[in-house]
C-alpha cells in the first residue's frame, strides 16, 4: 500500500513536471515567433490575437465585423489598403498636417509606447474611440464591442505585425505629491525652458515655428498649446503626460521619456504648466 | 475672351474702386476652425464632409446618405464627446443650427442693354436646423429669405420678388433598415452580406438631385439674378443658373399658368419642391425613386397626376486618392405644364458623372427634355426637345484658393420665335479667409451669340461676393 502510493506519488509529480516544461517550452517558443513577427503567416497571426485577447474563434470573427466596419466608416479617409489615402483623405489637409497617416507605415502619433514602436491595442481602441478634434470623428458609439473589433482588424490587415502588448515607459499616477500646485506649475515653467519647448512652441506656447514637416513633408504648425481642445492626444491631465513622453511619431515633436527616466513625476509639473496656459 | 469696349471701361472702374476692399478682406484674422451645426456637433472641420463647402467630399456623402449620422456608429444624436478633458452632453442648440448668406457685393454686366453696375447686399439668407430625433428619425429644416428672384407671372410676364419662408428642403428622413442593433452576437452582424444602407424615406420638400452625381445644389458658382423691366414686367436678362438643370423651354407656364423662367431648375433637379422620397444602398449601387407634385404645385395638392422618378448610380474608388460616381435618371413629368391653356406632359433625362483625385474635382450633367402632348396649333411652332449641359472643375490651389471653371450649354425648345440657345464660362476664384467664410470673384462670358433675347442679353458678368456659413 505505502510503496504503492509513494510510486503514484512520484509518477505524478513526474507528470507535472513535464507538464509544467513543456508549457514554458511552447511559450517560450511562442515568444521567439512574436519576436521575430513574421507578418505573412497566417496561423501566426491569430496566435498573436488569441494571446493579446480572448478567445481565437471570437477574434475571428471580431477581425471580420472590423473590416465591414472599416468598408463602411474609415474607407473614405484611410482608403481601403489602410495607406491614408480614401478619397477624402486630401481635403482634410489639402496641403498641410494632418492626413489620415498610413497604417502600414507602423508610424503612430498617438501611443502610450515608446518613440518609434507600433502602438498597444487600447491606444488604437482610444485614438478611435475619442476621434481626433477637427480631422476624425468620435466612434464612440459603435461600443467598445465595435471598437476592438476595428483595431484589431487595423492590426491584422494593414500594421501586420504584432502590437506590444506592454509599455517600457513608467506611468506615475497624478496622486499624492504630483498633483496641481502653484509650485509645480513654476516648476513647469522652467522645465519648459530647460527642455526647449520653447524653440518650436514659442515661448508663449502659441506656435512659434513655421518651418517644420512632418515625415510626408507636409507643413506641420506645432500646435497651439493654449487651446487644448485642439489637442489630438487628449486633453487630461494624463493625456498631455502620455504625449510629452511619447512624442507625436511621424511629426517633429519628440517624446522626452529618456530625459524623464527616473524623474518621471517631474513630468506633472511640465503637465500642470501646460495646462494653466490655457485661454492666455 | 471676346470683350466689348463697354466692359472695358466698366470692368476696369470697377476693379479699381474694388481694389481696396479685396484687400481689407484679405487682412482679416484667418485661423481658427470652421463650426456649423454639423462640424460643431461632431468636433470637426468642414474638410471632414466637403472638399469646401457646400461640395461635399466621399465621406461627407455617406454622413449625408446614412441620413445626417456616422456610418456604423448608429447613434441617433451623437449624445457624449470629449471636450476639455470631460465628457459633456452636447445637447446645444448650436449642434442642430446653422447659417449660411450668400450674394454680390458688386457686380457689373457688359454686352447687354443697356450695361450696369450695381452694388448689392447678400441676397440670400438661409437657416438650417438638421440632425437626428432618435437612431431612425432624421429631420432638415430650413428657412430662408431670398431677395431679387425672378418669379413668373401670367403670359411672359415675370416680377422680382423678395421672400421669407420654407427654404429649399424641409423634411423628415427615416431610415427603415432592417437594423443591426437587435443582433445579440457578432455572428448574425458579420454575416449580413454586402454593405447596405438604407432604406431612407423623406417626406416633405425634397431635393430629389440631392443624391445624383451633380447635385443642383451644392454649387460653388451661385446663380446670378436676372432683370426685369418694371414698367412692363418683361424681362431682359434672365437668371444665370446651371443650363442643364434648368426648363430650357420658351413658352411654357405652371399649372397655375405662370410663366417658367428657362433657366429655373425643375423637375428632378428642382432646388425643392414637394414629394416622398425613397433611396438605399446595396455595395457600390444606389437605387432611388420617388413622386413629385410637380412644378410649382405647393403644398396644396393642385397638380391630380403626380410625376414619378427613378434614379440610379453607382460609386467607385476607394483609394489613391480617388473616387467618382456615374447617375442616369427618369422624370415623367405627367400634366406638369401648360402650353398656352392645355397641360402637357414633360420627361427628362439625364447622366451625370464625378470624379475626384487628389485636390481636383470634375463633374457634370447631360439632360434631356421632351415635351408630349401638345395641341395641334401649337405643335408645328413648337420645338418639343431640348438639351442641357453643365460641366464643371473645381481644384483646390493652395489651403484658402478655390479655382472653378464652369461651361453650360442649352440647346433650347419651345416657341420657335421666342427661343434661343445659351453657352457661357464661367470662371471663379474663391479665397477662403476660414473654411467657412470665403470671397469670390466671377466672371462668366456668354460665349454664343449677344442679342435681345433674354438668354443671350450680356458679353460679360463680372461679380464679387460672399459665401458665410456659420
Ligand atoms: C473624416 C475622416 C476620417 C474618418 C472617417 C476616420 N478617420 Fe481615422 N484619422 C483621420 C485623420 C485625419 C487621422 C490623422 C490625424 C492626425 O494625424 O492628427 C486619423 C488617424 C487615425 C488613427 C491613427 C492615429 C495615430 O496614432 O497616428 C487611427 C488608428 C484611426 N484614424 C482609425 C480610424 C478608424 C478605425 C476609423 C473608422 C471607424 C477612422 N479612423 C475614421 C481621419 C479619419
Ligand atoms: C521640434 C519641435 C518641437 C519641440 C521641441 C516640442 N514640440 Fe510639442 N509639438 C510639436 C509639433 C509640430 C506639434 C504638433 C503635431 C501635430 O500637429 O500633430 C506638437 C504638439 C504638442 C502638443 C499637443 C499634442 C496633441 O495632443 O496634439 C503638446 C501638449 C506638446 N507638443 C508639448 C510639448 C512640450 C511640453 C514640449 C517640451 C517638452 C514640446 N512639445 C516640444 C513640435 C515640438
Amino acid at each position: 500500500m505505502c510503496t504503492l502510493i509513494k510510486t503514484l506519488k512520484r509518477i505524478s509529480l513526474l507528470c507535472f513536471t513535464i507538464v509544467l516544461m513543456t508549457s514554458t517550452a511552447i511559450r517560450s517558443q511562442e515568444m521567439d515567433h512574436s519576436s521575430m513577427g513574421n507578418p505573412t503567416d497566417e496561423t501566426q497571426d491569430q496566435d498573436t490575437m488569441e494571446k493579446m485577447n480572448g478567445n481565437r474563434d471570437g477574434d475571428e470573427m471580431a477581425v471580420m465585423k472590423g473590416k465591414m466596419i472599416f468598408s463602411m466608416s474609415c474607407v473614405y479617409c484611410h482608403g481601403s489598403r489602410g495607406e491614408g489615402d480614401g478619397a477624402a483623405s486630401m481635403f482634410l489637409g489639402p496641403y498641410s498636417h494632418p492626413r489620415p497617416n498610413n497604417f502600414t507605415s507602423g508610424i503612430f502619433k498617438f501611443r502610450s509606447t515608446e518613440s518609434g514602436e507600433l502602438p498597444l491595442l487600447s491606444d488604437l481602441m482610444r485614438t478611435i474611440r475619442e476621434g481626433i478634434p477637427g480631422y476624425m470623428p468620435s466612434f464612440r458609439n459603435m461600443g467598445e464591442e465595435g471598437l476592438r473589433a476595428v483595431a484589431l482588424y487595423i492590426a491584422k490587415a494593414f500594421i501586420q505585425a504584432d502590437l506590444p502588448t506592454t509599455t517600457s515607459i513608467k506611468y506615475v499616477k497624478h496622486v499624492g505629491p504630483y498633483i496641481y500646485s502653484p509650485q509645480s506649475v513654476r516648476r513647469g515653467e522652467i522645465l519648459y525652458g530647460i527642455m526647449k519647448c520653447n524653440e518650436c512652441h514659442g515661448a508663449d506656447g502659441k506656435a512659434g515655428r513655421t518651418d517644420l514637416r512632418d515625415e510626408r513633408k507636409l507643413m506641420v504648425h506645432p500646435i497651439d498649446l493654449t487651446r487644448q481642445e485642439t489637442f489630438g492626444n487628449g486633453t487630461s491631465h494624463e493625456d498631455i503626460y502620455r504625449t510629452i513622453m511619447t512624442g507625436l511619431d511621424g511629426t517633429p515633436m519628440p517624446g522626452y521619456s529618456d530625459l524623464f527616466k527616473g524623474e518621471e513625476d517631474s513630468a506633472w509639473d511640465l503637465v500642470h504648466y501646460i495646462l494653466s496656459l490655457q485661454g492666455r | 475672351m471676346p470683350k466689348s469696349p463697354a466692359w472695358n471701361v466698366i470692368g476696369i472702374k470697377w476693379l479699381i474702386s474694388f481694389m481696396p476692399m479685396l484687400f481689407l478682406l484679405s487682412i482679416l484674422p484667418t485661423n481658427a476652425e470652421a463650426i456649423p451645426a454639423f462640424a460643431r456637433k461632431y468636433d470637426l472641420s468642414c474638410t471632414s464632409c466637403h472638399t469646401k463647402a457646400p461640395r461635399l467630399n466621399a465621406f461627407g456623402e455617406a454622413f449625408h446618405m446614412a441620413g445626417y449620422q456616422i456610418p456604423q456608429t448608429e447613434e441617433g444624436e451623437l449624445r457624449e464627446k470629449r471636450q476639455i478633458g470631460r465628457i459633456v452632453s452636447e445637447k446645444t442648440f448650436l449642434n442642430i443650427f446653422a447659417l449660411r448668406a450668400t450674394g454680390n457685393f458688386v457686380e457689373s454686366i457688359s454686352g447687354g442693354h443697356p450695361p450696369e453696375t450695381n452694388l448689392a447686399l447678400p441676397r440670400e439668407i438661409e437657416l438650417y436646423f438638421a440632425g437626428t430625433f432618435t437612431e431612425d428619425v432624421s429631420y432638415f429644416f430650413n428657412l430662408s429669405h431670398e431677395a431679387d428672384t425672378i418669379e413668373g407671372i401670367d403670359n411672359g410676364r415675370f416680377e422680382k420678388t423678395t421672400a421669407f419662408g420654407l427654404g429649399k428642403e424641409f423634411f423628415l428622413m427615416f431610415d427603415l433598415s432592417p437594423s443591426h442593433r437587435g443582433a445579440t452576437n457578432m455572428h448574425e452582424i458579420t454575416m449580413t452580406g454586402p454593405m447596405r444602407m438604407g432604406p431612407m424615406i423623406m417626406v416633405g420638400k425634397v431635393d430629389p438631385s440631392t443624391n445624383f452625381s451633380y447635385p443642383t445644389n451644392r454649387q460653388f458658382i451661385l446663380d446670378q439674378p436676372g432683370r426685369i423691366d418694371t414698367n412692363n414686367g418683361t424681362i431682359q436678362r434672365f437668371t444665370l443658373s446651371p443650363y442643364a438643370f434648368s426648363a430650357k423651354f420658351f413658352g411654357l407656364s405652371t399649372g397655375e399658368g405662370n410663366t417658367i423662367e428657362v433657366t429655373k431648375g425643375v423637375l428632378y433637379n428642382t432646388p425643392g419642391d414637394f414629394g416622398i422620397d425613397v433611396h438605399a444602398m446595396l455595395g457600390r449601387f444606389m437605387l432611388q425613386t420617388g413622386v413629385m407634385q410637380g412644378i410649382d404645385a405647393g403644398s396644396a395638392d393642385i397638380n391630380e397626376k403626380k410625376d414619378p422618378y427613378v434614379m440610379t448610380r453607382v460609386n467607385f474608388g476607394s483609394r489613391n486618392y480617388f473616387s467618382g460616381s456615374a447617375s442616369a435618371l427618369a422624370y415623367w413629368g405627367n400634366d406638369t405644364a401648360k402650353v398656352g391653356n392645355d397641360l402637357v406632359d414633360w420627361f427628362r433625362t439625364g447622366v451625370s458623372g464625378n470624379i475626384k483625385y487628389k485636390l481636383l474635382d470634375l463633374y457634370g450633367a447631360l439632360i434631356w427634355d421632351k415635351i408630349s402632348g401638345l395641341p395641334a396649333a401649337t405643335a408645328s411652332v413648337f420645338d418639343e426637345t431640348a438639351f442641357g449641359m453643365t460641366l464643371e472643375s473645381d481644384f483646390i490651389l493652395t489651403d484658402r484658393y478655390l479655382l472653378s471653371l464652369r461651361y453650360d450649354r442649352m440647346d433650347a425648345g419651345g416657341f420657335a420665335n421666342q427661343k434661343a440657345d445659351g453657352e457661357v464660362l464661367t470662371l471663379q476664384l474663391r479665397k477662403y479667409f476660414r473654411d467657412n467664410y470665403a470671397v469670390y470673384l466671377r466672371d462668366s462670358v456668354n460665349i454664343g451669340r449677344v442679342s435681345t433675347n433674354p438668354l443671350q442679353n450680356f458679353r460679360n458678368l463680372i461679380a464679387l461676393g460672399v459665401d458665410l456659413d456659420f
